[in-house]
Parts: structure tokens; sequence; C-alpha cells
């Protein structure tokens, strides 16, 4: 299975005339995190719900694994492909358990295996199963709800995630901590996800590949790195903001010698040692990919002190908040 | 005290017609709901899904409801007779537009992001209508039968003038030997049914009301 989707150059023209999508072509990569970011109304929703047939194009093709979905029986298509809104769009009348299940139910799957896969897919999104799974979604917090959101498009195990601006109707707090929770995701379960969204500081965040668009057309493609380092036209670099340029690139290419403030004397558990000129980039994927739990950051032989993973997290969030 | 008396003494020289009359209306009360019930659910569906159906479908109900029910009853004579069945039609004409209505409001006004997580998430149209609009439309469903049946108990009083029996049998024999208590002995009861189905059917959609939806109020 390869999992890829192809949009083959679409055209999507609404009955009242409106142009929303002009001739894109884009290839969203297995196991990819992509994001689709534009100012409001160039076309990233009717992008986006062209993937689970929920517009029609009005030419053009789409291609997962290069079959044409159009081919495809429509309802048998969407539930093979996760999907989250931004209104979240739990059901009210069913519990958190009975939401989760809705499309492991559809595709008849046994009881006991959907019930299991409830309690997994709510520790996946670190909510208590014993504590929630019987709630109804209104007892629980927009962030909390979100959470389950996310666990509904999991649970029948899909390819593909599609989401829309999933996090936008969040606190500040609650979109980090979701954002955070989804790369987490990401890393363990390897899916290819579409996630359109309006705030670059999240797509810079989350994306290995960003799709920037204006008026219904691709104005860019390419890694956070590559958007922020050569915007393609003048569109793109205002919208990414050169304060927001400045800062990203400071982060990106900042040392772990930078977060002096933030080293601890001493530590309890093992530590690598690295150089003070160690990127603060590669120190997180250390962590992160291979379970290291703290640094030793060295100078020649001079130990100047040590890191964990949290503080440089903590770091990191809290710096940026200032320069923003 | 004597007016409580003299109702007391009619009402038990004449039990067994205040009786048999009480019977009478439940039955044409009950019958006509049910029968409005099983008519409105599907058609009020049925114009909230064919949008285009639903202003005919709608303003149709509202003429007939706009008809006093006296003419209607007067209406249906000619053209079914006189019976319990004209009677029957005549209230179950008048039960479909609170219940149509609705029916159709609570299903049209079922959020749009509901619809769009439904559907997104390959449920097909059908499991997306019992599923998620049905519940979601049936409190304000459930509101449309309360008022249906309240206004039916009151108008079946007219079907004593197409033979239909009821209690409007013992307040039409009151207003012709002009006895205010045999009156008031058809009429009491017609306000005590009223209140006790809609009771009963408050209870019966607080019962089938999803906890998670009665948290919202
Ligand atoms: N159903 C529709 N009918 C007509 N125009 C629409 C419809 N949906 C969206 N549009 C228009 O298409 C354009 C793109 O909309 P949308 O994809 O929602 O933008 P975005 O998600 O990027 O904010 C907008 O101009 C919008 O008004
Ligand atoms: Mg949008």
């Amino acid at each position: 299975m390869i999992r890829i989707i192809e949009v083959k150059d679409l055209w999507k023209r609404f009955q009242d005339g409106t142009e929303a999508i002009k001739g894109v072509s884009v290839k969203f990569e297995t196991n990819k995190l992509t994001c689709i970011i534009g100012p409001s109304g160039c076309g990233k929703t009717t992008l986006l719900k062209h993937l689970n047939q929920l517009e029609a194009p009005t030419s053009g093709d789409i291609l997962i694994d290069n079959e044409s979905i159009f081919s495809q029986d429509e309802v048998a298509l969407r539930r093979k492909i996760g999907y989250v809104i931004q209104k979240i769009g739990l059901f009210p009348h069913m519990t958190i358990a009975d939401n989760i299940s809705i499309v492991p139910k559809l595709l008849k799957w046994e009881k006991r295996t959907y019930q299991k896969r409830v309690d997994e897919m709510l520790e996946l999104v670190s909510l208590e199963p014993d504590i929630y799974a019987n709630r109804y979604p209104l007892e629980l917090s927009g962030g909390q709800q979100q959470r389950v959101g996310v666990a509904r498009a999991l649970a029948a195990d899909p390819n593909i995630i599609l989401m829309d601006e999933p996090f936008s109707a969040l606190d500040p707090i609650s979109r980090e901590q979701l954002q955070e929770h989804l790369q987490e995701i990401q890393k363990r379960l390897k899916k290819t996800i579409v996630f359109v969204t309006h705030d670059m500081d999240e797509a810079l965040k989350i994306a290995d590949k960003i799709v920037l668009m204006k008026d219904g057309e691709v104005e860019q493609i390419g890694t956070p790195d590559e958007i922020v380092n050569h915007p393609a036209n003048d569109f793109v670099r205002s919208f990414i903001g050169t304060e927001r340029m400045q800062r990203f690139q400071k982060t990106s290419k900042r040392d772990v010698g930078s977060l002096r403030q933030w080293y601890v004397s001493e530590i309890d558990v093992p530590a690598q040692p690295v150089e003070a000129d160690y990127s603060v980039a590669e120190a997180v994927e250390l962590m992160v990919q291979q379970d290291v739990l703290a640094i030793e950051i060295k100078e020649g032989e001079q130990i100047l002190g040590y890191l964990t993973k949290d503080r440089i997290l903590e770091a990191l969030v809290l710096e940026r908040g200032d320069a923003s | 005290m004597e007016f409580f008396s003299n109702f007391y003494d009619i009402v038990v020289s004449r039990w067994d017609l205040i009786e048999s009359a009480f019977i009478e209306h439940m039955y044409l009360s009950f019958v006509s709901i049910a029968i409005a019930i099983l008519i409105s659910l599907p058609l009020g569906m049925w114009i909230a899904k064919t949008k285009r159906f639903a202003e005919p479908v709608i303003g149709v109900t509202a003429v007939l409801q706009t008809i006093p029910s006296l003419a209607f009853f007067g209406f249906l004579v000619p053209i079914v007779g006189i019976g319990t069945n004209t009677a029957l039609i005549a209230l179950i004409i008048y039960a479909l537009l609170p219940i149509v209505r609705n029916v159709y409001t609570g299903i049209i006004r079922v959020d749009s992001s509901m619809i769009e997580a439904a559907t997104g998430m390959g449920l097909t149209k059908w499991q997306r209508l019992r599923q998620i609009e049905f519940p979601l439309a049936f409190p304000f469903i459930m509101a449309g039968v309360r008022t249906a049946t309240v206004l039916t108990i009151g108008v079946a009083t007219l079907a004593t003038f197409v033979g239909a029996g009821g209690l409007g049998d013992v307040i039409y024999r009151g207003l012709q030997s002009n006895n205010q208590y045999l009156v008031l002995a058809g009429a009491v009861p017609v306000a005590l049914l009223a209140i006790g189905f809609d009771f009963a059917l408050k209870w019966l959609e607080n019962r089938a009301t999803p906890k998670g939806m009665q948290l919202k109020d």
C-alpha cells in the first residue's frame, strides 16, 4: 500500500459561478503531514473536500494509489479516510465511546474488537478510558472534544487523514498541546495526513510539506525550510512575514549552547554528551527518536550543564512566546 | 356548595353516558394521533430531504388548519357521510400540520457540521437520517406531537356533530337541555384528558431523549 494522493489539474466552479479551485496539481506524499495553507477563501476547504468526495470537481482528477477516486464508491472511500473538521462535529446524543466506534461499526467490526479499539484510541489521545468512554461530548472541554475528534478519525485505522483547521477554534494552550500530540501520534502511526490551516506558525511547526494557496491556485509547494528560506514570490514572502522568517531561522539554526540559561547542573538519568554547537533541532530529534532522556553539553573537556527533553521544549515554547 | 352537589348529582346520574363518551373520546384522539404520526414522520423527513416540496406541503397543511374546525366536519359529511371515520379523517388532517412542521424544522435545523461529519465519515443518507438527524430532531418532533395531541383532544369534542360520539355528546346535550352542570361534566374530562396526555408524552420524551442532549438545557 502506498497511499499517495495525487491531485491532477483540478478545477472547481460552484453553481453560483465562484471559481474556487483553478487548476491545482499537487501530490500528498505517503506518510507525510502536508499542510494546505493560505488566506481565508482561497479554496483550502474546497480542495480538501474533494479528497473524500464531499465535493465533485468541474474537471480534473484525483488519484489515490494510482486509482481515480471518482471510479470508487464514495461511501466506501470515506470509510477508509479519517476526517476531522474545525467545528469538531461530535454527535451530542452519543457517548464518547459511541462516537469513536461509528466507523468501526459501519465496517461491521465485532463488538469486542471495537470496544478494545475505543480504549486504545482514548489512550492514544491521552484521555483516560475509564473516565471518558461513557461521558457525553458536552461534558468535555473544547480541547478534550477535539482529542476525541482525532481519536474518532483514527479509529478504523485509515491510512489517510484529512483535517480542516482542527485546532483553530481552541484556546492557545489546548492548540499547542494538540499540535504536539498530533506530531507524536504521527511519529508512531505514520499516516498520510492532509492538514488545512490558516496559521503559518502551526504549519511551520507540524508540516513535513507545505502547500501554499492563493485565490484557488497553488503559489508554492515545499518543506517549511524551503518555504521560509526560498519563498517563490512576493505573495509567499509577505504571507510568511519577515518577523516570522527571522524567528524560524533562529530556532532552526540555533545551537544548544544558546540555551545556557535553561541548563540544569545535575540530573538523575543517563545523559548523552554533545558539543555546545550541536543544533537544537538535532538534539530534539535525538531525544524523541532515540529515547535519549537528557544531553550533557560540553565545550572541549568542560561540562557546561545538562538539558532534559522537558527543559528544551519549555525553553523553545517560552522563547518563541517572547519573540512573537 | 350547592354548585358542587348539583354537579356531583349530575355526574352520578349520567355516569354511564359520561363514561362511554370518555372512552369514545380517548379512542378518537388516540387513533387519529397515531395515524397522524405515521403519516407525518415520513412526510416531514421527505420534505426535509427534497427541499423542493417543503413549501407546498407545509403550505397545504397550514391552509387546512385555518379552516374552522366545525366547518371542516360539515365539509366532510357530504363526501364521506357521517360516523367515526369522518371524525377520524378530520382529526388526522388537523393533527398533521404541527407534526409535519416540527419534523421538518427539527431535521433541517440539525447543525450542518453534524451532517458534514457524518457524511465525511461514510454514513449513507439513510444511516445518517436514522442515527444522527432523527435523534437530534427528536425533542422537536415530540414538541409537535404534544401540540397536536392537545389540539386533537379539544377538536374531538366536535365529533358529536358527525355522530361519532365522544365527550362532545355530553356537552351538546347539556347545551340543549340548558344544563350547565352537564356541560361541565363533559368539558372537565376533556381538559383532564388533554393534561394527562401531555404529561404522559412529556414523560415519554424525557425517557427517550438521549442523556447527552438533555445536558444542553
Ligand atoms: N458551496 C459553495 N457555493 C458557492 N461558493 C462556495 C461554496 N463553498 C465555498 N465557496 C466559495 O469558494 C471559495 C473558497 O472557499 P473555501 O474553500 O471554503 O476557502 P477556505 O477554506 O480557504 O477559507 C470562497 O470564495 C467561498 O466563498
Ligand atoms: Mg476553510
